[in-house]
């Protein structure tokens, strides 16, 4: 087990890797000139100078390829033309909403998904399956940026339930970090951008979980804990979902990687301060730091989470872990 | 001293399908005595298997028991709720099933899925429960420091062996073992029978085992039952039913199967396939391919005559049995049946 | 897998070992004309599930619509609309002349979605096509070697797999400018992932079957045991996921043109709804932003039905008794 999880960590630091690379060279690409990658004409001479030596901006290629890592270790990203501050800062500042508002779609989504999909398999044809299946369809064929909308225009601006966007109310004072996250405002305005994700990603865990119940139900085994007398609802949370849930363990990884950027969309619409609105932003206002670090974790975080779903599947399933006899 | 343990009557299970019910058993009876073990042997599709998933009834969703009776103990199991039945399951009657292979859930520890068949019908503590699991291990020949491994990590013979200590948990009064051997290698087939032998004699349960093959049914059952397209043909003592068989489909299985003993003879299958169970013949289920069936067989359903003291064949031409025990060591009687219903 | 045992196909007659094989199914010769029965197999089963049905007509609704659209809409994409006295038509509600109103811009919304039809149909078809062409090619090509190439394949595969669609999309147009063809580029080179895994998996599996064993034996070249034998077993999931490329091909290019990387010259479904978040945001009105969002849904869900009523093919477990 440990040998499989040190593989796939290794594994995850080549790929960050190579992506990074990548990033390298796909923003090099941009039209322009490379130097404006890192030096905003507004700076100062001597900071465009310092700036230019610490990327070696005047140097060859592979220098300046191994001051980009050196950098990128070093957690210097570069200055924001628009902030003027680090690059790194701003992460800092707004990846954990990001993070929060998608962690948490994500999670209603699995626990929503596995739960209902054993109960749609049982119920399998009767109105409720079928109309699940037609519910999560479609708002999976939504965009999630129309469906934002208009859920934003009905429940916050019509009917006035819940505020219209952003993460907290104007004039909103934290008393920390943590703080502003424990709080009744956040919730409300977490409340319509995460209805809208976990609306929107609800559809793939619904109906893999539904599929692979239907496939398990017909096992051997599930035949067995019934004929050992065992409840009913036990047979099928205890054997027939326990085993049914991991091809949607395996789907996790998939989910993160649109979620990410559906993060794009979502913040966008809802105005929530986080890495998706940022990369838009700072695409759009040829910032090209900024974008380049929100583009680098945003990748990051698809990557890592693959990690996560991994170590996730080998623990829940013995065969992986105790390998063969 | 021996009560009875199961009295099966006139049972009749459908299975519902798109294009109508298909008859997998048609009206068949029997019983069983505790502590004596019942073969049931038959091709593939006979309904062997579904008749004894009713008994536990686990017949799948669309699987119906559309009549009859299954006494066990006296109580009709077929009207009961299924929380009576849930306490049946496994306490008194248990199952050994075809493939060990996939009969244990992957995810959860051996010893564990042995603990929650226990503890589900007795209120003991787990600590007590896996005691009992390394008893049933000791009993079976598992080594008990693995009652933590998964399934996947036992080769096929000590999965099976598993399985049969699973079901021995609670002792149960009657087993139900389909195909105990079909999957494993002749020498783990042979050690599992004696395994099997041993402990039905040790712990005087009943069993009732499903197979193909003739040679398992003789080596551990004091009677056998042999069934055909939903019906049984022939039932009767072991040793009566395979050295005086009064049917000719019994006739044709013993045909079939190779013998260690005796001469060397042509192994004779029976040409064709089983009929069609949707839409199942009017007469003698078998009359298609047997050698001997005449006009009658096609359109009469032949009653179980009693041939001798509890010996049983369902057949309209039982008067012929000497000649046709005579004609069906002759290959030619049976090939030729299979080209007259070809042309 | 008894659906696919019954398609295997049987070594061409020069090899002469049809004997040696003995599989019962083994009867017809791998040429195109098997090919297009099949297709017409497949719309049939498409054809006679209710939901498939469904997504078939919105399907081929929309097709029409985009090969006649520009004859059947009112007004032109981007033609401004002016009353009688000269002042422009702003954000009028749904009237008999405009009967989806008009936009901030004085634009006939009715004629906007009509003509955007165009673009995503052809987007969605074409990046589908390139998907599923690539994504089958190196499905095939992993799932049937070991070795180096295979490897190689591998890891781009899940590297790619690390790579969030939109935000690269987004890097990608920035770089090589806006335009139809850059949509289709942006979609083709990170989506195509999905296949490729699906159809390795399924090659794994068959490449261990005897009759691929036989055809190596037999002295078949690689190139022959791959397209001419396997890909005919494999093609009823590179039809599902057809299917699927035309979903997220249509949701993928609603979701670029919504940030503002289309093609300022054309229109689509996602632009209009950019337009009108740019110039008015959430507080949109209604007959702006709710039917161009309702066809991207229509057809996009279309897709997902015919590819769900398709996967009863290659999943027989899902069929009812």
């Amino acid at each position: 087990m440990r040998k499989f999880l040190i593989t796939r960590i290794l594994y995850m630091i080549l790929t960050l890797f190579i992506f990074v690379t990548l990033c390298f060279f796909l923003f090099r690409m941009l039209p322009g000139d490379p130097t404006a990658l890192v030096i905003s004409p507004i700076l100062m001479p001597e900071a465009q100078a310092a700036l230019k030596a610490q990327f070696g901006l005047d140097k060859p290629l592979h220098i300046q390829y191994y001051l980009y890592f050196k950098n990128l270790l070093k957690g210097d990203l570069g200055i924001s033309f628009i902030y003027r501050t680090p690059v790194i800062n701003i992460i800092k500042g707004k990846i954990l909403n990001t993070l929060i508002l998608m962690g948490l779609g994500m999670l209603l989504c699995l626990i929503i998904g596995i739960l209902g999909g054993t109960v749609m398999a049982w119920l399998r044809g009767s109105k409720l399956d079928t109309g699940a299946i037609i519910f999560s369809l479609a708002f999976r064929s939504t965009p999630e940026f129309w469906s934002g909308m208009l859920i934003l225009l009905v429940f916050g601006y019509k009917l006035e339930w819940f505020p219209v966007g952003r993460m907290h109310t104007p004039g909103f004072e934290a008393f920390g970090f943590w703080d502003q996250y424990f709080n009744v405002d956040f919730l409300k305005h977490l409340i319509l951008p995460l209805t809208t994700l976990t609306l929107y990603y609800l559809a793939s865990p619904l109906l893999v979980m539904r599929n692979s119940m239907l496939e398990v139900l017909h096992t051997d085994f599930v035949e067995l804990a019934i004929a050992k007398g065992l409840h009913p609802l036990r047979v099928m949370y205890q054997h027939a979902a326990r085993n049914a849930l991991l091809p949607v363990v395996t789907l996790i990884s998939l989910m993160v990687g649109y979620a990410v950027g559906g993060q794009v969309l979502l913040e966008t619409i809802f105005s929530w301060p986080g890495m998706g609105k940022e990369m838009v932003d700072a695409v759009n206002s040829n910032d090209y730091p900024m974008a380049q670090g929100a583009f680098l974790f945003l990748g990051a975080t698809v990557i890592s989470m693959n990690l996560l779903a991994d170590v996730l599947y080998c623990y829940l399933d013995p065969r992986i872990q105790y390998g063969e006899e | 001293m021996s009560a009875e343990l199961l009295r099966v009557e006139d049972l009749v299970i459908h299975y519902r399908t798109r294009e109508g019910p298909i008859r997998a058993v048609d009206d068949i009876s029997f019983c069983m005595e505790d502590g004596k073990n019942l073969g049931f042997v038959g091709e593939s599709g006979c309904g062997k298997t579904t008749a004894a998933k009713a008994i536990m009834k686990i017949l799948p969703p669309n699987g119906e028991i559309v009549g009859g009776q299954i006494l066990f103990r006296g109580r009709d199991i077929v009207p009961m709720e299924p929380k009576e039945i849930r306490q049946l399951r496994w306490k008194e009657i248990a199952m050994i099933t075809q493939s060990a292979m996939n009969a244990l859930d992957p995810v959860h520890r051996v010893g564990n899925q042995i603990v929650e068949a226990i503890k589900t019908h007795l209120p003991i503590s787990t600590r007590e429960a896996m005691m009992r699991v390394r008893e049933l291990f000791g009993i079976v020949g598992l080594d008990t420091h693995r009652i933590n491994d998964y399934p996947h990590q036992f080769s096929g013979g000590m999965k099976q062996r598993v399985i049969i200590a699973m079901a021995l948990a609670l002792n149960p009064s009657l087993i139900i073992a389909d195909e105990p051997t079909t999957a494993l290698d002749v020498l783990v087939q042979d050690r599992i029978l004696m395994q099997l032998n041993e402990l039905q004699q040790r712990l005087r349960m009943a069993m009732i085992v499903i197979t193909h093959d003739i040679s398992v049914i003789a080596e551990t059952c004091s009677r056998v039952a042999v069934m055909y397209a939903g019906k049984i043909m022939e039932y009767g003592d072991v040793k009566e039913v395979f050295k005086n068989p009064f049917n000719p489909y019994t006739l044709g299985l013993l045909n079939a199967f190779p013998s260690v003993v005796g001469e060397k003879r042509e192994l004779i299958s029976i040409g064709g396939f089983p009929p069609n169970l949707l839409h199942p013949p009017v007469g003698c289920r078998f009359w298609e391919r047997c050698p001997f069936s005449t006009e009658r067989c096609e359109h009469e359903s032949p009653p179980m005559l009693k041939v001798v003291a509890s010996h049983f064949s369902a057949c309209l031409e039982i008067h012929r049995i000497e000649e046709m025990r005579f004609l069906s060591t002759r290959p030619e009687i049976w090939r030729e049946k299979a080209h007259r219903r070809v042309s | 897998m008894g659906r696919n045992e019954s398609k295997m196909v049987s070594l061409n007659k020069n090899y002469g070992t049809k004997d040696s094989l003995r599989q019962p199914q083994l009867d017809r010769i791998a040429h195109i004309q098997p090919y297009l029965k099949t297709v017409w197999e497949n719309i049939r089963i498409v054809w006679e599930d209710t939901l498939g049905r469904i997504g078939m007509i919105i399907l081929i609704f929309f097709i029409l619509l985009a090969i006649f659209g520009p004859l059947i809409a009112p007004y032109g994409a981007y033609e401004k609309c002016r009353a009688p006295d000269g002042t422009l038509k702003r954000m009028q509600p749904p009237s008999w002349r405009h009967p989806l109103g008009t936009t901030y811009y004085g634009r006939d919304v009715l004629s906007q979605v009509i003509l955007g039809t165009r673009q995503v149909v052809l987007v969605g078809f074409i990046s589908a096509l390139m998907v599923v062409v690539v994504g089958t090619n190196i499905g095939l090509i992993t799932g049937y070697y070991k070795g180096n190439i295979d490897n190689f394949l591998m890891r781009l595969t899940d590297i790619v797999y690390g790579i969030p669609f939109l935000p690269f999309s987004m890097v990608l147009i920035s770089i090589i400018g806006k335009g139809v063809s850059s949509i289709i580029i942006a979609i083709v080179v990170i989506l195509w992932r999905s296949t490729a895994r699906v159809i390795r998996s399924q090659v794994l599996s068959l490449r261990e079957r005897p009759f691929v064993l036989a055809l190596k034996v037999a002295g078949a070249s690689d190139f022959r045991v791959i397209y001419k034998h396997i890909a005919p077993n494999i093609l009823p999931m590179v039809f599902l996921y057809a299917s699927f490329a035309i979903a997220w091909a249509v949701a993928a290019e609603a979701s670029i043109c919504f940030l503002g990387l289309g093609d300022p010259n054309t229109i689509s479904w996602g632009q209009i709804l950019f337009y009108a978040f740019l110039t008015k945001g959430v507080n949109s009105p209604y007959w702006w932003i709710i039917p161009p969002g309702i066809c991207i849904m229509l057809l996009v869900m279309s897709a997902f039905f015919i590819g769900r009523a398709y996967e009863k093919v290659v999943n027989p477990q899902l069929r009812e008794r």
